[in-house]
């Protein structure tokens, strides 16, 4: 007690452990070398030196080659980039709004919104006698896909938003977005049994998400709407520290609940709004993406996290696709199946190695 | 000392349906700096529905709370929160947070929006976990933490929220007795070092009437009473907010007594800690114990307290038997009292 404050120098540093200098290096390398891998590899192997070329003098490039950097892997990796941080962020602030281990970006039921909003669109076109149609303008095909998504996925976000205003508690929103989904899959499932077996396989292919697909035409929404979305997580890092100590305390501290709640699910919201409408709904790297990067940085502070989970989730979703792709042949692995095997046992491995990382 | 906090014809209760639920009206009551106050009742009375519509966590159904002469409502989050902090029942659920930074987390109204520290904030931040002795405590993790570990630092948080008044919904339930008195002392400790109002919402009678300024009880049904715990005491208000059937309180100990049914009458000699005790024995087996000469049971104590302890059991005035442990003592008694 009798010590003075001036020998108690080391707050800020105390908060997180010593080399974390070293660590966000070691991450940022490894995602720009996951990146030139993503760009090197595939059924075709492109050279490093080619690539590296190819944005410096592409003249003295392979034309093909070219092509297949500039019109499929580059926007390739660059929505995987995209679609993996805005999974992990949207997955960390819901952990952390539910102080749920086990929530992830979709636990409001905005990918099954996006799931009935496709499936009517897909299932139904054929019925409809579009398939003419869609074949024959592959990019409105496509296009259309997306709004039928983010048509869905608005109208959960809707219904969510409505009742965030109307409940106490965020926790009755967790019930409510699992109920919507039910609500959601319930209406797939008709649609299924009566549609025919060609729209059924293209949906179930929708439902196994894929980074690829994407245009540059479509990145100009894409990346904008991730980057808004990361945007509020940056804005929010303040709040969601303060509701690590549950909504009362929050609020005794100065949190404005309400606006907060709707701020954090308006955000996550959008992210993994847009990464469904374009990717379909990829699986498991919301949650995995928070837990790894809390035993990475050994800590529950967001903002460390926040810019930790874009980094780690751009990393894990850009390995998933690397993997999904098969480098070396001709096959490609479902998306989901690939996130799944990857990231089931690393929440299993983070769970048994740290009992403290159940806790958000 | 000056009013800090003051309630007028306050209402409080919870909206169900249509309707209000009244739990507690006709508050009148106020909280000064430099004081610590106990609010007893029991079970079902409104405390926790008082406290929290105190803190400005719910809403009155009627009347006004006033901090610093203005309405609660009338403040932003903020503000609020810079002159008033909680202190919960329950344990957050973070693991991997330093206690550093958790007791940081009170500077919350005074930071910008990245919430980082100023060399002055993290100054007062030290001086919170200073106040409240738990230095030891500062890198560790509040996941490692032991339950009275944890609402120290939770206590510390609210500190370095600087505020006015200090509110404490049963923040000592869970703890273990030492941990209680601990808490209940740290709790007069702060409120007259930082002049602060401290408010603590308990069912600790015994540590309430030994350490609060003032005591506010709130009877089931009834209106707040409010004054210094020996009044009240006296007043009988701890009776008539607590009695029931089988546990009646007893305004010469200070605490409650189980009226156990009785098994009769017996006469006690001898005083210290071996007649508190045999005193504590002998009501819990169901005797009651009087002083008079002529009662058909006399117990002599004699010997210090410790191992030379002897009991001498009279019966009228013949001696009947000398035991030398109260389980003993309590066995004669039994046995004597089937064979009559």
């Amino acid at each position: 007690m009798t010590q003075s404050s001036e020998s108690f120098v080391l707050p800020a540093s105390m908060s997180v452990p010593k080399n974390q200098p070293l660590r966000w290096f070691l991450l940022g390398v490894l995602l720009i070398t996951i990146f030139l891998l993503e760009l090197c590899l595939g059924s075709v192997m492109i050279p490093l030196r080619d690539i590296l070329l190819s944005f410096v003098s592409p003249s003295d490039v392979d034309e093909k080659w070219r092509e297949i950097i500039f019109v499929f892997r580059l926007p390739r990796a660059i929505t995987a980039a995209f679609a993996g941080a805005a999974l992990g962020t949207a997955g960390l602030q819901m952990q952390t709004l539910f102080r749920n281990p086990l929530a992830g970006p979709y636990v409001l039921g905005i990918n099954s919104g996006a799931s009935l909003g496709v499936a009517v669109l897909v299932l139904t076109a054929w019925n409809l006698g579009l398939p003419a149609f869609f074949a024959k303008t592959g990019f409105l095909g496509n296009m259309a896909v997306v709004l039928a998504s983010i048509a869905g996925a608005g109208t959960a976000f809707g219904i969510v938003i409505a009742f965030s205003r109307r409940v106490q508690q965020s926790v009755t929103l967790l019930i409510i977005g699992l109920m919507i989904g039910y609500i959601s899959n319930a209406f797939v499932e008709v649609l299924i049994q009566f549609a025919v077996e060609h729209s059924i396989q293209r949906f179930i292919t929708w439902t196994f998400g894929s980074f690829g697909g994407v245009t540059w035409i479509q990145l100009r929404v894409f990346v904008p709407a991730i980057v808004l979305g990361l945007l509020i997580a940056v804005i929010m890092m303040k709040p969601l520290n303060a509701l690590l100590l549950g909504e009362e305390y929050a609020r005794s501290m100065g949190v404005n609940a309400r606006r907060t709640r709707v701020f954090i699910i308006s955000g996550s919201s959008l992210l993994a709004g847009a990464v469904t409408a374009f990717c379909g709904p990829v699986a498991f790297i919301g949650i995995a993406v928070p837990h790894l990067c809390r035993l990475i940085f050994r800590t529950s502070d967001h903002r460390v996290l926040v810019p930790g989970v874009l980094l780690m989730g751009a990393i894990l979703a850009l390995t998933a696709d690397l993997i999904a792709q098969v480098p070396g042949s001709r096959a490609v692995l479902p998306l989901n199946a690939v996130t799944s095997i990857i990231g089931a046992p690393v929440v299993i491995w983070v769970i048994m190695k740290r009992r403290q990382s159940l806790e958000v | 000392m000056s009013d800090v906090l003051v309630a007028r014809r306050l209402t409080v209760g919870y909206k169900s349906g249509k309707g209000c639920n009244v739990v507690a009206e006709g508050i009148e009551v106020s909280l000064k700096s430099g004081e610590f106050v106990c609010l007893l009742g029991p079970n079902g009375a409104g405390k926790s529905t008082l406290i929290k519509t105190l803190a400005g966590i719910h809403r009155p159904i009627s009347g006004d709370v006033i901090l610093d002469g203005m309405p609660i409502s009338a403040f932003s989050s903020q503000e609020l929160a810079r002159r008033l902090s909680v202190v919960l029942t329950d344990r957050p659920a973070v693991g991997l947070m330093p206690v550093f930074s958790l007791v940081a987390l009170g500077r919350y109204p005074y930071t910008g929006w990245t919430g980082n520290l100023s060399p002055k904030d993290e100054e007062i931040v030290w001086e919170a976990i200073k106040a409240v002795g738990i230095e030891d405590l500062a890198g560790r993790l509040v996941g490692e933490l032991s339950d009275g570990e944890r609402q120290k630092v939770m206590i510390a948080r609210a500190l370095a929220q600087q505020p006015r008044v200090m509110i404490l919904d049963e923040a000592t339930a869970f703890l273990d007795l030492p941990r209680r008195v601990e808490l209940f002392l740290l709790l007069r400790r702060l409120a007259r070092e930082s002049d602060i109002a401290v408010l603590l919402s308990t069912h600790d009678l015994d540590l309430a009437l030994r350490s609060a300024d003032r005591l506010w009880i709130l009877p089931k049904g009834g209106s707040l009473i409010d004054g210094i715990p020996e009044d009240l005491v006296l007043k009988g208000a701890f009776a008539a907010a607590f009695n029931c059937s089988d546990v009646v309180f007893d305004n010469r100990s200070g605490t409650f007594v189980f009226e156990s049914p009785s098994l009769g009458e017996v006469a006690l000699e001898g005083n210290g800690v071996l007649g508190v005790w045999t005193r504590r024995a002998l009501n819990r087996a169901g005797y009651r114990v009087i002083s008079s000469e002529n009662a058909p049971l006399k117990i002599e104590i004699s010997g210090e307290d410790g191992s030379k302890a002897a009991w001498r059991i009279y019966c009228g005035d013949r001696p009947h038997q000398c035991v030398h442990s109260l389980e003993e003592l309590l066995r004669q008694l039994g046995s004597m009292k089937d064979a009559a």
